[in-house]
C-alpha cells in the first residue's frame, strides 16, 4: 500500500490503537509484525530477503563486538566486510535496473532497499567503531530495520537514536496528525498538481525552446521539494504516532545562502549518513593530502549522493556538478568570509546575491537529476534563451485539459508552503490556543474536524484507485 | 448561558470555515459529479426534470435537464408548424454529456437539416431522449410513453452493442435492479416476473430524495462529500478485487469481458438470447413508429477501434480479438434491417474516413483514458453531419420535403 | 584550565575563526558556528599536529562532544606502558 492511499491511513490508525493497547514491553514486537505485514503487501519475497539480511547483519554485529571484547583481531575485518557486502547488494539491484530484462526474471527493486541497506550498514559500522554497543535484542533490531513509516522513503534513522526510544511511548496525537495532514497537502495538493506540467515539459524536452524550458527549470525543484518533504512529514508523523521520532530531512532548503548550506538543509538524513560513513573516513584517510584530499573526499561523497539515486548518467552528472560546486565553495570559504568582514558595506548585497546564486546553481543541477538522459539536460539548459518569442504560447498548448488549472493550484499551493514555513502560522495559532477563551478552543476543534473530513473526502475521491507514486519511493 | 453562547460562536466559526472551503473549490473550478437522475416506477430511473449539475466522468461539462426530463433546452411539446422533428432515442452516446449542448450531435444535426430545409421554409428540431445507462427495454418504454407527444416525423434509435447484453437480467443483476426487463414468451415481448412484481416507489421518499439532490448540486462542497461517499462504498469491494487479482483465472463468462468482445462480435453463443430479445424490441419499436406514422431508423454507433486513426492499433486489436473484421456487428445489423424493412446506417465508415484524413481522434476526453470513451466534440460534430447527410439522401420524408413535394403541408 | 584544554581552545579559536570560543565539556558542533563535517577533520588534523598524536577513524567517529575529545587527547598523549 502506498502512503497516500486511504487504506494506509486505515492501517496506520489500527496500528496506533493496537500499539497503545499493547503493554510497553511487547510494543517493539508489535511494530516488527506490523512492519512486515506492511512490507508483505508489496512483496512477500522481498520481505523474506529483508529478513535474511536483517538476521545476517544482527549476527555480524554480535560477532564483531564479541571479537573486539575478547581482543581477537583475526576477525576485525568482519564488520567492514559486512558493510561492503551490503553496499554490493544495493549496487547489484541498481545495476540490475539498468538491464532491459531487469536481471533475474523481471526482478523489481525491493521496497526501501536504499533505505534499509543504509540502516544496516550504519549499524554494522557503528558497532565496529564502538559508537554504540551491539543490539542484543533481535526483535528490537529487526523492528528498527523494517520500521514501516520509514521503509518507503526514509528518513534514515541511526540505530542508537531508534533504540534509545524503545519501548515506544507515544504521547500527543494532535501534532503528529497535523504533520501527517500537512504532508498530504504538500503531496496531493501541491506536488501532484505541479507534476502534469513538469512531466509534459520533460517528456518533450528536445522539441521545446524558451518559455516551456524555463517553466520546467523552475517547476521541477518545487515539485520535488513538496513531494519529498510531504512524504517525510507523513513518515515522521506516522512514526511519532507509534512513539518513534525520526530525524528531520529538510530545513527550508531553498533559503540556503551557499552550496554547503544547501546540503545541510536538503535530505539531511541522507547527507549526514554519507558524511559520517563516506566523507569522514575518506577525509581521515586523505587528511595528509591537504586541499587535494579534501576535494577528493567531497567528490566521492557527492558522486555517492548522485549514484545512490540510480546508476545512470544523469544521476552521476548530478553528483559531479554538486561536487564541483561544493569544492569551489569550500576552498573559497575562508577568502569570502574575510572579504565580507573587511567590506561590511557589501554584506547585505553579498548575502542576497549568495542566496540567488545558490538557488540557481542547485536548479541547474536538478535539471540533470530529473532528465532521463544527460543530453536532455544539456538541451534544456542550452535552449533556455533560444526561440523565446512565441514560446509562451507553446507552453500553454502543452498543458491540455485540466493541466493549466492544476499548475495554477500547484503554484499557489507552493507559495502558501513557503510562506507557511517562513511565518509559521501553526506556531502562533498554538500560542493563541493556549490563552484563548472556550469558544475559540471549540472553534479550533470543530474547524479541525471540518478540515479533516474535507481532506479525507478529497483523499478518497482523488486517490482511491490511482497509485499516485511518490518520487522518492523508487529508491 | 455561556455554554450556548460559546456553542453558537463555535458554530458560526465552523460555518465560516465551510464557506471558505466552498469558496476555495469554486475559485479553483474543481467540480464533482452532480446528481442528475431520479427513480421512476415506469422505467426504473430517468433524468430528473430541472436538475442541473456537473458531469465529470469523462469531461467537465455543466449539464441541465429540462422540465420534461430531457438533456435539452425547453421545447414546446406540440410540434410547431413547418418543423421537422427527429427524435433520437438511445443511451449515453445519445445523451452526449461529454460535450456542451451546442456541441452535441443532435444540435449539429439540427443546424445541418435546418439549413437544408430553409429554402422550403421549414426548420429542424432534433430531440435528445438519451439517458446514460439505458437498456433497450427502457428505450422502448421511452418511445412508447414519452416521444409521441412531440409528434416527431422521424425516430432514430442510436444503436450500440454494449446495451444488448443488458436485455438479460442475469448478466447484470445488480445494475438492473429496479429496471424493467423484457423476456420473449411465444415470440412476444413480455415484462419478466421481477418487473411485474416490483412494488411501486414511495412517492414522498422520492420527492425528498429529489429535493435533497437538487440542493446538493448547488454546493461544490456537498458534491465533493457525495463523491467521497460513493468512493467509500466502493472501498471494501475494491480492496477485495485487489486481493483477488492474483487469482484472475476466474471464468471468462463475466459480463464485462463479454461486453467488449460483443461490441465487435455478434455471434458469441452466450449472447444469442440477448440478441433475440433486443431484435424483438427493435421490431416492436418499428411497429410503434408505423402506428404513429413516423419513419423508424437504426443508426449504428461506431466502436473506438473502428475509427482510430492509428491503423496499426486497429490491426493489432483485430488480431487480439481473433476476428476477420471489426465491422461484424454493423454487418449483422444491416442484414437485420434489410430483413425487417428498417433503414439502417452505420457510422463507422464516414467517421473512420474523417479520422484518417484529418489524423484525429473522435473519442476521448480529458478525464478518460487516452482516446477512449464517448465521442468528443469533433466526434459529435462528425456524427451530426453524417446522420443529417444520410437523412437528406435516404429519408423519404426529408427528400419529399426538400424537393417540394410536401409543399406547405405538415404531416 | 589544564595545558591540554588551553591549547585545544587555541586550536578551536583558530580553526573556527572565533576568538570568543570557550570550551566546555558538553560542547558539540551545534554550539559552534561554522563547525560542520567539512571542517571537522581540519580540526582533527590541527589537534594531531599540535599534540603530535594520531587518531583513527574509529576514534573520530565515536566522539560525541568536546569533553570526549579532551579525554581522547589525554589518553593518546600518555605513553603506553
Amino acid at each position: 500500500m502506498s502512503f497516500t492511499e486511504p487504506l494506509f491511513l486505515l492501517y496506520l490508525a489500527i496500528c496506533v490503537v493496537v500499539n497503545r493497547l499493547c503493554p510497553k514491553g511487547l510494543r517493539p514486537a508489535f511494530l516488527l509484525v506490523a512492519s512486515y505485514v506492511f512490507y508483505c503487501t508489496w512483496s512477500p519475497a522481498a520481505a523474506g530477503l529483508l529478513a535474511v539480511l536483517t538476521l545476517l547483519t544482527f549476527g555480524a554485529g554480535l560477532v564483531a563486538e564479541h571479537a573486539r571484547v575478547q581482543e581477537n583481531t583475526s576477525i576485525a575485518w568482519l564488520a567492514p566486510a559486512a558493510a561492503i557486502l551490503l553496499t554490493g547488494y544495493l549496487m547489484a539491484f541498481k545495476v540490475a535496473l539498468l538491464t532491459p530484462s531487469h536481471g533475474i526474471a523481471g526482478l523489481v527493486m525491493p521496497l526501501g532497499i536504499s533505505y534499509y541497506s543504509f540502516k544496516l550498514i550504519s549499524y554494522v559500522l557503528d558497532v565496529h567503531w564502538v559508537k554504540m554497543p551491539a543490539e542484543k535484542g533481535l526483535v528490537n533490531f529487526a523492528a528498527y530495520v523494517a520500521f514501516f513509516p520509514q521503509i518507503v522513503a526514509g528518513p534514515i534513522q541511526r540505530p542508537a537514536n531508534f533504540f534509545e526510544q524503545l519501548p515506544p511511548q507515544p504521547e500527543s496525537v494532535v501534532n503528529p496528525l497535523l504533520r501527517i495532514a500537512w504532508g498530504f497537502v504538500k503531496k496531493l495538493l501541491i506536488a501532484d498538481n505541479l507534476a502534469p506540467a513538469v512531466n509534459a515539459i520533460y517528456g518533450h524536452v528536445t522539441s521545446l525552446h524558451g518559455a516551456p524550458l524555463w517553466a520546467g527549470f523552475y517547476l521541477f525543484p518545487l515539485q520535488l521539494y513538496a513531494d519529498f518533504s510531504g512524504l517525510t512529514d507523513i513518515a515522521i508523523g506516522s512514526g511519532q504516532l507509534l512513539g518513534i521520532t525520526g530525524p528531520e530531512n529538510f530545513n527550508r532548503p531553498f533559503t540556503a545562502s551557499s552550496i554547503s548550506d544547501f546540503w545541510r538543509r536538503w535530505h539531511m538524513s541522507l547527507t549526514t549518513w554519507l558524511g559520517d560513513y563516506v566523507f569522514v573516513p575518506m577525509r581521515m584517510a586523505s587528511r595528509r593530502a591537504g586541499q587535494w584530499g579534501l576535494s577528493f573526499s567531497i567528490a566521492v561523497n557527492m558522486i555517492a549522493i548522485g549514484l545512490w539515486h540510480g546508476l545512470t548518467g544523469s544521476y552521476l552528472f548530478f553528483g559531479l556538478i554538486n561536487a564541483g560546486y561544493l569544492i569551489v565553495d569550500t576552498l573559497t570559504n575562508k577568502r569570502r568570509t574575510t572579504f565580507f568582514r573587511k567590506n561590511p558595506q557589501w554584506d547585505k548585497a553579498g548575502s542576497w546575491f549568495g542566496w540567488l546564486l545558490t538557488f540557481h546553481l542547485i536548479l541547474i543541477a536538478e535539471v540533470f537529476f530529473r532528465s532521463q538522459h544527460v543530453s536532455d539536460a544539456v538541451w534544456l539548459l542550452g535552449h533556455l534563451w533560444s526561440g523565446l518569442s512565441g514560446s509562451l504560447a507553446v507552453l500553454q498548448s502543452l498543458l491540455v485539459g485540466n493541466e493549466m488549472r492544476s499548475l495554477v493550484i500547484g503554484l499557489v499551493g507552493y507559495l502558501m508552503l513557503e510562506l507557511g514555513e517562513r511565518y509559521r502560522p501553526d506556531q502562533w495559532l498554538r500560542r493563541i490556543y493556549a490563552v484563548a477563551p472556550r469558544w475559540v478552543r471549540w472553534s479550533y476543534y470543530s474547524a479541525g474536524v471540518t478540515f479533516g473530513i474535507f481532506g479525507l473526502a478529497l483523499l478518497f475521491v482523488h486517490t482511491a484507485g490511482k497509485r499516485a507514486a511518490f518520487l522518492y519511493e523508487i529508491f | 448561558m455561556r455554554f450556548f453562547r460559546d456553542l453558537l460562536l463555535a458554530a458560526l466559526a465552523t460555518g465560516a470555515v465551510l464557506g471558505m472551503l466552498e469558496g476555495f473549490l469554486r475559485l479553483a473550478h474543481v467540480h464533482y459529479q452532480g446528481s442528475l437522475y431520479a427513480n421512476e416506477n415506469e422505467r426504473g430511473f430517468g433524468l430528473r426534470p430541472n436538475a442541473a449539475g456537473w458531469e465529470t466522468d469523462e469531461a467537465d461539462v455543466y449539464v441541465q435537464i429540462n422540465s420534461d426530463g430531457m438533456r435539452d433546452r425547453e421545447r414546446p411539446i406540440s410540434r410547431p408548424a413547418h418543423t421537422l422533428r427527429v427524435a433520437v432515442i438511445g443511451s449515453s452516446e445519445t445523451n452526449a454529456r461529454e460535450v456542451t449542448l451546442d456541441e452535441t450531435f443532435e444540435a449539429v444535426m439540427s443546424r445541418d437539416l435546418s439549413r437544408d430545409l430553409e429554402a422550403r421554409g421549414w426548420s429542424a428540431d432534433v430531440l435528445n431522449f438519451g439517458v446514460p445507462g439505458y437498456t433497450y427495454s427502457q428505450e422502448y418504454l421511452t418511445l412508447q410513453n414519452h416521444v409521441w407527444k412531440y409528434q416527431p416525423q422521424i425516430v432514430i434509435l442510436l444503436f450500440s452493442s454494449f446495451p444488448v447484453l443488458k436485455t438479460v437480467r442475469n448478466f447484470y443483476p445488480a445494475e438492473l435492479k429496479g429496471a424493467p426487463v423484457y423476456v420473449l414468451q411465444d415470440g412476444k415481448l413480455v415484462p419478466d416476473a421481477i418487473t411485474r412484481s416490483t412494488p411501486p416507489l414511495d412517492a414522498h421518499r422520492q420527492i425528498f430524495k429529489n429535493r435533497s439532490s437538487d440542493w446538493m448540486n448547488k454546493s461544490y462542497l456537498a458534491t465533493l462529500l457525495n463523491a467521497a461517499r460513493v468512493k467509500v462504498k466502493e472501498f471494501v469491494p475494491a480492496l477485495k478485487a485487489r486481493w483477488q487479482k492474483p487469482s484472475a483465472t476466474a471464468p471468462s463468462s463475466t459480463a464485462t469481458s463479454s461486453a467488449e468482445r460483443l461490441s465487435y462480435n455478434p455471434d458469441l453463443p452466450e449472447a444469442q438470447e440477448a440478441w433475440s430479445i433486443a431484435e424483438a424490441i427493435f421490431k416492436a419499436m418499428k411497429e410503434d413508429c408505423y402506428r404513429h406514422g413516423a419513419e423508424f431508423w437504426i443508426v449504428m454507433a461506431d466502436q473506438e477501434k473502428q475509427v482510430t486513426p492509428d491503423l496499426a492499433a486497429r490491426e493489432a486489436f483485430q488480431k487480439s480479438m481473433n476476428l476477420p473484421s471489426l465491422d461484424a456487428v454493423d454487418q449483422h445489423m444491416e442484414r437485420f434491417g434489410a430483413a425487417q424493412g428498417i433503414p439502417v446506417f452505420a457510422l463507422a465508415k464516414p467517421l473512420s474516413d474523417y479520422a484518417l484524413s484529418h489524423k484525429t481522434y473522435l473519442h476521448g476526453a480529458p478525464n478518460s483514458a487516452e482516446h477512449s470513451g464517448h465521442w468528443n466534440a469533433v466526434g459529435n460534430a462528425q456524427v451530426g453531419h453524417a446522420i443529417a447527410k444520410e437523412l437528406e439522401a435516404r429519408s423519404t420524408f426529408v427528400r419529399e420535403l426538400s424537393s417540394g413535394q410536401l409543399a406547405a403541408q405538415s404531416r | 584550565m589544564t595545558d591540554t584544554q588551553q591549547r585545544l581552545q587555541g586550536i578551536f579559536r583558530d580553526i573556527f575563526d572565533d576568538d570568543s570560543i570557550v570550551l566546555r565539556d558538553d560542547m558539540t558542533a551545534a554550539d559552534v558556528h561554522n563547525w560542520d563535517s567539512l571542517n571537522h577533520i581540519d580540526l582533527i588534523v590541527a589537534v594531531e599536529r599540535e599534540f603530535k598524536i594520531k587518531f583513527t577513524t574509529a576514534d573520530v567517529t565515536s566522539l560525541k562532544n568536546v569533553g570526549q575529545l579532551l579525554a581522547l587527547v589525554d589518553k593518546k598523549r600518555t605513553p603506553k606502558p
